[in-house]
């Protein structure tokens, strides 16, 4: 069957005003042609004798082919009735066929194809040029109530039309190529398009398509133009559909797929930034002394921190004159500190906390993340280290860092126990300036700022890591098994936020009805042991960060110069909490060996930055709330 | 070393512990007193010690043991820690005097360095008149030289 040439009667014109005039363009070139009217006869019977492949699309192809009259006549034959109305002078339908059109004209609960919930409202049919099936095929059928080739509902899970890729009609055999697609995925931009094409010989066909609201393609050109709507989702599936204007119901079908705009936006920044091996800054300095080089490589989802520093030893120096054995002796102990002093830096360092990707659409860009930090020592040339360390192996003395200055004294290459007493003394009393007293109501809730400061009390603990903490948990009620149940209350809480510590529970009397709370008291374990780690707090300063102890005019309370970054990155609750100048705690920085969370704001600062290097993606450079420290 | 060296007057915000040095006469006989103050909580490297021209030398090092705001929690030995060499005695000499230390400003800082000690040096010049110089992260060939003598003499 060839192409229909292109006529257009009025009807078809007001059609085309509806964007659907494609589907009736050569109603007038068969009206009069007797062979036509054989064909669609034929075509018709074949039809009738397998009903559940006839479709609205058939019913048009046929007036497409026959000519809308014709196939008006072939009622007695066929059995079918066809009635051709134009939208202008229209004649009255009869009445049985406008009640046998309404109940043809249902409504599907539709289900989305990729197994969300179905959608409240169900989608009424649409008619199409009033065409009517009045006989012998019953409306259920039809599946779709309209004359015009099905549009198909894009959260349907197939389309309304059975699929056939052959057909044979009379002596003619027909049959549709693959479906081709100029793209195979596209933006759910408004704008993007893909076109449609039949593979192989030139044949008519009407396009339509499965795709979400919004979403249009041309029935004759098959050029379909994105919606910006996606449902919520990344990304659907979109099928297009093209049906053969001879015979309807042979059709083929090929699917693209639609991308949200952001996941789009998401898909090609990712593809760059995923492509590229490294994205490297050299010398990163983020105070007067911390000063490093950060890779950034996303596919392995590592930062690498790589501080170059040269040895020096000037209490063990290798001088002319010596033997060799002494000077393979001396070689031997200045590569152990050497040794030391890396593989403790480098692991009290690095791997402590991860970043997570945290920019919307995290389906996509969630797999950035969890980006892990490993931290390396790399040793250089005095040219080219950006510090040196100077190991005083004979003198005993505080460390200090001035760089390129990195002066470590006698002892300084382990962790040494120091502390204790006042490290306990102080965390101790952090811990219970965070410990609020719970106001748990009579039904077994905590108010809202009791659940608040729960959390955040949660939120130090888990942070903390060191040193264990305990708490004992006193409920204060009227009874001790309502004060007993207070106290669980909280337990219960404190164990949602995480804090699986060992509470004990107390109870005792209230004093009056406002001191029914719950009191929190935390306490140390007995067992904790501070150790200070002096080689690895100097590297703290080596990548920027601060002492956290008071020092002249510097007094507990005051903010340190992170404080900022800290804020940025946790909030003000706990910036307020860790990012001020403090009494003896376990961190590292002030005079123990832990590498808390907010010791990482330099290496979330170096993320960012490190991220953004490229210049092509991504298109929105990321800033703080992209990437998050976890912990 | 990051920074230059900043001189003056000793400051008023001086940190407590520095207040607390050792400011005593210095005895009889003695020329020159070190003292090491860490500016780091820990005072378990605090140490001073004073020498006497005949090269003893009388050191007194945290005990270790306290953990507290003084910086020294232990007295001068009355017997001498070690007896120098006079050879020593005379490098010492040479370094206090190479340093400028009785003409130095009495407050030299070296404001960038994070860490690090306070480190006092008294000496008692030719004139008879008596020189303090607090060095408050500074770092020189006297200073590193000084607190090698306190670590030698302990041990």
């Amino acid at each position: 069957m060839g192409a229909p040439t292109s006529k257009r009667g009025a009807e078809h014109k007001h059609a085309e005003s509806r964007g659907r005039g494609a589907l009736t363009s050569d109603t007038n070139q068969h009206e009069s042609d007797d062979s036509s009217v054989a064909l669609a006869a034929d075509g018709l019977a074949r039809i009738k004798a397998d009903r559940k492949s006839v479709a609205p699309p058939q019913v048009l192809a046929l007036q497409t082919l026959a000519g809308n009259r014709a196939v008006t006549r072939l009622t007695g034959l066929t059995g079918l009735a066809i009635q051709r109305h134009t939208i202008d002078g229209a004649p009255p339908r009869p009445a049985e066929d406008e009640e046998l059109q309404e109940r043809a004209v249902q409504t599907l609960r539709l289900q989305p194809a990729w197994g969300a919930a179905p959608t409240a409202a169900p989608l009424p049919l649409q008619r199409w040029d009033k065409g009517v099936v009045s006989k012998g095929i019953a409306p259920g059928d039809l599946k779709l109530g309209k004359a015009r080739p099905p549009e198909p509902k894009w959260e349907a899970k197939s389309p309304s039309v059975k699929a056939k890729s052959k057909f044979d009609l009379g002596s003619k055999r027909v049959a549709l190529g693959k479906v081709r697609l100029s793209k195979k995925e596209i933006a759910a931009d408004g704008a993007s398009t893909v076109k449609a094409s039949v593979a192989g010989p030139r044949q008519a066909v009407l396009w339509s398509l499965l795709g979400p609201p919004g979403m249009s393609v041309d029935a004759k050109t098959g050029v379909v133009t994105a919606g910006v709507d996606t449902g919520g989702r990344d990304f659907v599936d979109v099928t297009v559909v093209a049906n053969d204007v001879a015979v309807p119901s042979v059709s083929a079908q090929a699917a693209f797929r639609l991308w949200s705009a952001p996941a789009w936006q998401a898909k090609v920044d990712l593809n760059v930034l995923l492509k590229v091996s490294k994205l490297v800054k050299k010398g990163v300095s983020t105070s007067a002394n911390g000063k490093f080089d950060a890779t950034y490589i996303p596919k392995a989802k590592k930062l690498l921190v790589e501080v170059p520093v040269d040895f020096q030893f000037p209490d063990n120096p290798i001088t002319r004159g010596m033997s060799k054995a002494k000077i393979a002796a001396r070689r031997k102990l200045l590569n152990q500190y050497r040794k030391d002093f890396t593989t403790n830096v480098q692991n009290v360092w690095g791997n402590q906390y991860v970043f997570d990707m945290m920019r919307e659409p995290k389906s996509m860009w969630g797999v950035l993340g969890p980006v892990s930090v490993n931290v390396k020592v790399r040793e250089t040339s005095k040219a080219k280290s950006y510090f040196h360390v100077i190991y005083h192996s004979k003198t005993e003395g505080r460390a200090g860092v001035g760089r390129p200055d990195v002066d470590l004294y006698k002892g300084d290459l382990a962790p040494v126990e120091a502390f204790t007493k006042s490290t306990r003394k102080n965390e101790l009393l952090q811990l219970k300036n965070i410990s609020p007293a719970v106001r748990v109501e009579p039904d077994g809730s905590i108010g809202r700022d009791s659940l608040k400061s729960l959390e955040f009390l949660g939120t130090y603990v888990k942070r903390l890591r060191q040193p264990p903490v305990k708490f004992k948990l006193t409920g204060k009620g009227f009874g001790s098994r309502d004060s007993l149940k207070r106290a669980e209350v909280v337990k219960k809480a404190l164990q949602q936020f995480g804090v699986a510590a060992p509470h004990t529970l107390d109870t005792a009397s209230a004093a009056s009805l406002l001191d029914r709370k719950v009191y929190i008291e935390p306490a140390i374990d007995e067992g904790f042991v501070n150790m200070q780690d002096v080689s690895a707090h100097e590297f703290g300063h080596m990548i920027g960060l601060p002492d956290e102890y008071p020092e002249d005019a510097r007094v507990v309370g005051d903010k340190l110069r992170t404080y900022d970054r800290i804020l940025a990155a946790f909030g003000q609750e706990y910036a307020d909490t860790v990012g001020k100048v403090t009494d003896s705690t376990a961190s590292i920085m002030h005079g123990g060996s832990q590498v808390r969370v907010q010791h990482y704001v330099h290496f979330w600062d170096t993320l960012i930055m490190t991220s953004n290097l490229n210049a092509k993606a991504p298109k929105t450079k990321f800033g703080d709330p992209d990437w998050k420290i976890r912990g | 070393m990051a920074g230059g060296l900043v001189e003056g007057a000793v400051p008023g915000t001086i940190d407590d512990r520095v207040k607390q040095r050792d400011t005593t006469p210095l005895p009889g006989g003695a020329w020159l007193r070190f003292q090491a103050i860490s500016r780091a909580p820990d005072p378990r490297t605090n140490h001073k010690w004073v020498l006497h021209d005949d090269g003893r030398l009388f050191l007194a090092w945290h005990s270790r043991d306290s953990e507290g705001e003084a910086p020294f929690d232990t007295d001068y030995p009355d017997e001498p820690t070690t007896v120098l060499d006079g050879a020593v005695v005379g490098e010492l000499r040479k370094l206090v005097e190479a340093e400028g230390v009785a003409s130095s400003a009495p407050f030299v800082q070296s404001p960038d360095v994070e860490g690090g000690m306070w480190r006092i040096v008294t000496v008692r010049g030719d004139d008879g008149r008596v020189h303090e110089v607090i060095y408050d992260r500074v770092k020189n060939p006297l200073l590193e030289r000084l607190q090698q003598v306190g670590s030698e003499a302990r041990w």
